[in-house]
């Protein structure tokens, strides 16, 4: 299940930044920071390779012990990074794929609403809105552990992680 | 103390509103464009170069807004593009003589708040302004501006 979403400007800052709540934080904020050289080399890259390669979405930028990270970037130059809980293996392309299309489509949105200045940070001031999408992508990891495991318990990977539809340990 | 007439102060004026309208009218199109292109180009590939983002703006981006496409693009390969469009849609219902000439351009300043918007989400700056020799056909210029 994701455990950091960033949507970083194309001034490389970023316009909004959400981790689950662990003790540190910061961790998160800095693999987000060390992903945006792997997004610029990519997308220079393929510039000067394949003219098919013209993709959005960049696919895993670079794997660690605990994470991995995923980008995505638009054709104005907004990058969305993902970075995604590993124990979770078999969190398929097609879905990390999706999440990047609901977060391009909500980021669609912001722009277009009048009341929004470009390159200001992006606020949600509908904290219940902010913890039904939270609860959406914790269900997208859940369910896949579930199918997987069968009925049985499934592990909390943050001390804050909550399922719907399995007994905790 | 020279008397001013008020026929000149009247026109003064009417001058300053012109060019406040016409800015307001620029600044509005621009964050519109901004906003457009986001939703234009979500489904499309990632662009090649300037030239490819030009041609984009001449066909989907005027096929979208105006329902045609720009009918001429002339460039001169350093930063400088000429859109031309024969028949466009906000001046067609305007008499085609000379009458409504120099009102034209309160019609044209949205359009090129439009186009500089939708290039500036895109990464590049440019300037962008309209010119109608005979209605309903108008140019705009763009010049893009090397960082």
């Amino acid at each position: 299940m994701a455990v950091c979403v960033a949507v970083i400007a194309k001034e490389n800052y970023p316009l909004y930044i959400r981790s689950i709540p662990t003790e540190n934080e910061l961790k998160f904020h800095y693999m987000v920071h060390t992903s945006l050289d792997v997004v610029d080399e990519k997308i220079s890259a393929m510039g000067k390779a394949l003219v098919d390669q013209r993709e959005l979405y960049l696919g895993l930028l670079y794997p660690t012990e605990d994470y991995k990270v995923y980008g995505y970037v638009t054709n104005s130059k907004v990058k969305f990074v993902m970075v995604v809980d590993s124990s979770n293996t078999a969190l398929r392309d097609n879905e990390i794929r999706s999440m990047f299309r609901k977060l391009h489509n909500s980021y669609t949105d912001v722009m277009c609403n009048p009341f929004y200045n470009p390159g200001d940070r992006i606020q949600s001031r509908h904290e219940g809105a902010r913890k039904a999408w939270w609860q959406e992508l914790l269900e997208l990891g859940a369910l896949k552990r579930l199918r997987r495991e069968g009925q049985k318990t499934c592990r909390p990977a943050t001390l804050l992680h909550q399922c719907r539809g399995c007994t905790p340990q | 103390m020279p008397r001013v007439s008020s026929r000149s102060v009247d026109k003064l004026v009417h001058l300053q509103e012109n060019g406040r309208c016409i800015t307001k009218l620029e600044n509005m199109g621009f964050r519109v464009g901004q906003g457009l292109i986001e939703r234009f180009t979500k489904d499309t590939a990632r662009f090649k170069d300037e030239l490819d983002i030009m041609k984009f703006i001449c066909k989907d981006f005027w096929t979208t807004v105006f329902k045609k496409q720009i009918d001429n693009l002339r460039t001169n390969h350093q930063g400088i593009y000429v859109l031309q469009d024969n028949k466009f849609r906000l001046l067609t219902q305007m008499s085609a003589g000379k009458q409504y000439l120099e009102h034209a351009s309160k019609y044209l300043a949205f359009t090129c708040g439009l186009i500089r918007g939708g290039l500036s989400n895109l990464g590049i700056k440019s300037i962008v302004t309209a010119e109608v020799s005979s209605m309903p056909a108008c140019k705009f210029q763009v010049m893009i501006q090397k960082l």
